[in-house]
């Protein structure tokens, strides 16, 4: 598969290695200099380094070839354009992360999956090992 | 005497004490000597090592007392030491060639010795000793005395590793001791600090030397010939006690003599890993080592091919030979050059410019700046490929490096480079006026490329009726070829500027 994530932050590099492990190809589009950089000098993958909004980038990552997006940003809007643009390029899987519970509906009205609230999602795993105890 | 030393400024007197601690070594070299002049019984060899070594711990001294610790350590002092000091060391190393050239004046034995009465051949042989390099003023060097032979092989055996190497194995000098080592063209380190680094590197360089005698005994050669070739096998220096180096000794002996150019061209580095992990695989696991076995094979078929358009016949050995030799900066022939084609020359020429990989005891540019080069070329047409926003992957020796470091590295083999050959250029301008009408621009092209390179093949100009400019040049050729020119360079900078400033103050 051909993945393009969005954003290189620790959500974004844990990501890179784990498609890296099952033989993916994986392209990645970080607007942050230092963290493109450091991606990089990790692994060997393609690194764009430009924000989401800056024109035809993910042309320039091919993303009509794409199998699946996945936006890691901090920021919603920029999350949300990815989708938007990955739609748009007929991009089958779109999956985001969401940083801000009310902005769920606007993702989903788009047909996109959702990760909600990830700190809540770790809390929740926590908890749950505190429950099988 | 205060006052005479006030006039010197603190880094001059920094400078001054580190010379004058990198002086001693050609006397404790001579004072080693006297054992071998004693079991061959050339008593007067004694008065000339003697002489030597007075000079040499007495200069040495005064400057190392004259001298000071400096406050700051900085790179461009530990430069300009390693300059002074081998330009000035190969001075004292001319001093036993021309005592004892003096000494069969009286009764004189053969033409090869009396030559080292004219000052200037001895500093050739010296600068061509301690810079490895091996291009010689003896028309038959097994003519020469047994404790001149051996001093011959001294020079070459100290100046391979490193003058400074030694000295910061076993002193401490008072400019930063891992810049020194950069400054002699080392910059690897294989242990924590410099000084463990540099101990380690003798510990296995004195092991590989015992090991070359040892395996150029058993291939035939006699006990003296085998420790002198050990020793500038090793050191990849190339001065022969035979009068047609290598050319007359078996097959077996030449293999021999390859297998030690070869070992004197891997870096101390590997020869430590493959020392204590007992890998083989380490032999080709960095870039430059890879290059240095490809490099081996391109060449030897390069050479075998144009010596059997040129003559009809492959000569299987003596391209591997020349080639290995070349190549390794050893410089030891099997055959006479001056009857190989031009192209030969060149191609042998290009392998001396090379030289083997950094962080051994070869000359030349290096594999590690030749493989730099080679990716540099491999990044540009890359980046010419790459998306607008894509970032570039630098990836040098299996780590990947940033952007800036990249051009770094890159800059500094090119600048090198680039010094290299504008020398080399510069140096064939004069040659060509000063040799005799016989050589050709190949030859001078190759003579000089031997002697920047501190190789030490030759196709017959480097001779004791060379004219002296010529003399001149190749003998600069080694000194700035050993140091990797930039310090070298430094030197004169900081001599001109000294002598602008002084004008400035009359």
């Amino acid at each position: 598969m051909y993945v393009i994530i969005v954003g290189a932050g620790s959500v974004g590099a844990s990501l890179v290695k784990l498609a890296l492990q099952n033989n993916h190809q994986v392209a990645i589009i970080e607007s942050h200099k230092e963290r493109a950089q450091a991606v990089l000098q990790k692994y060997d993958v393609k690194v764009f380094h430009a924000k989401i909004a800056q024109g035809g980038i993910l042309d320039e990552a091919d993303a009509d070839k794409a199998d699946a997006i996945i936006a890691t940003t901090g920021d919603d809007s920029a999350n949300l354009m990815a989708m938007f643009l990955g739609k748009e390029r007929g991009v089958k899987t779109l999956i985001s992360m969401i940083n801000d519970p009310e902005h769920q509906g606007m993702f989903e009205r788009l047909g996109v999956q959702v990760i909600v609230d990830p700190e809540v999602i770790i809390a929740k795993h926590l908890y749950n090992f505190l429950d099988q105890k | 005497m205060k006052i005479k030393i006030n006039w010197l400024s603190r880094n001059t007197k920094a400078i001054l004490r580190d010379v004058g601690l990198l002086l001693h070594l050609p006397g404790v070299m001579a004072v080693v000597s006297l054992p071998i002049c004693l079991v061959f019984r050339e008593y007067y060899a004694i008065p000339a090592f003697l002489l030597t070594a007075l000079a040499s711990l007495s200069i040495g001294q005064l400057l190392y007392q004259l001298g000071d610790y400096s406050s700051e350590t900085r790179l461009r002092h530990a430069m300009l030491v390693a300059a002074i000091s081998w330009g000035v060391v190969p001075f004292l190393g001319a001093i036993p060639l021309i005592a004892i050239a003096y000494h069969f004046a009286t009764f004189p034995e053969s033409q090869t010795i009396l030559n080292f009465q004219n000052p200037t051949n001895a500093l050739f042989e010296s600068f061509a000793g301690f810079s490895s390099a091996g291009l010689s003023m003896a028309l038959q060097p097994s003519l020469l005395p047994h404790s001149l032979q051996w001093w011959r092989s001294l020079m070459q055996w100290i100046g391979g590793v490193g003058m400074i190497v030694l000295v910061i194995a076993v002193l401490e000098p008072s400019t930063d001791a891992y810049e020194l080592y950069y400054a002699e063209g080392r910059e690897k380190r294989i242990a924590l600090t410099v000084t463990k680094t540099v101990r380690k590197i003798w510990k296995i360089y004195l092991l590989y030397t015992a090991l070359s005698i040892l395996l150029l005994r058993i291939t035939g050669m006699p006990w003296w010939e085998a420790t002198n070739h050990g020793l500038t096998g090793i050191s990849t220096g190339g001065f022969a006690i035979a009068d047609d180096s290598m050319g007359s000794y078996s097959i077996a002996v030449k293999l021999a003599i390859i297998a030690v150019c070869i070992l004197g061209s891997i870096s101390f580095a590997v020869h430590y890993q493959l020392l204590t992990e007992r890998r083989l695989s380490v032999l080709w696991q960095d870039a430059q080592h890879r290059a240095l076995w490809f490099l081996i094979v391109l060449g030897t078929i390069l050479l075998l091919l144009e010596n059997f358009w040129h003559s009809g016949s492959f000569l299987w050995l003596d391209s591997l030979f020349q080639w290995v030799s070349a190549l390794s900066t050893c410089g030891f022939s099997s055959v006479k050059l001056q009857n190989w084609s031009p192209t030969a020359k060149l191609l042998l020429s290009i392998a001396m410019i090379f030289g083997g990989a950094a962080g051994s005891t070869v000359g030349g540019l290096k594999l590690k700046r030749i493989v730099f080069l080679y990716q540099a070329i491999l990044w540009r047409f890359r980046r010419l490929s790459l998306q607008p926003h894509e970032m570039m992957r630098y990836q040098l020796e299996g780590k990947v490096i940033t952007e800036s470091e990249s051009s770094r590295q890159i800059k500094g083999a090119a600048v090198l480079t680039l010094l290299w050959i504008s020398l080399l250029i510069f140096g064939v301008l004069i040659l060509l006026h000063v040799v005799k009408p016989e050589y050709t621009l190949s030859d001078v092209i190759f003579e000089g490329a031997s002697a920047l390179g501190s190789v030490g093949l030759s196709v017959g100009i480097s001779q004791p009726d060379l004219h002296w400019l010529g003399k001149l040049i190749l003998m600069l050729f080694m000194w700035m070829g050993r140091l990797e020119i930039v310090p070298v360079l430094l030197l004169f900078s900081a001599i001109v500027s000294n002598i602008k400033s002084l004008r400035r103050q009359a």
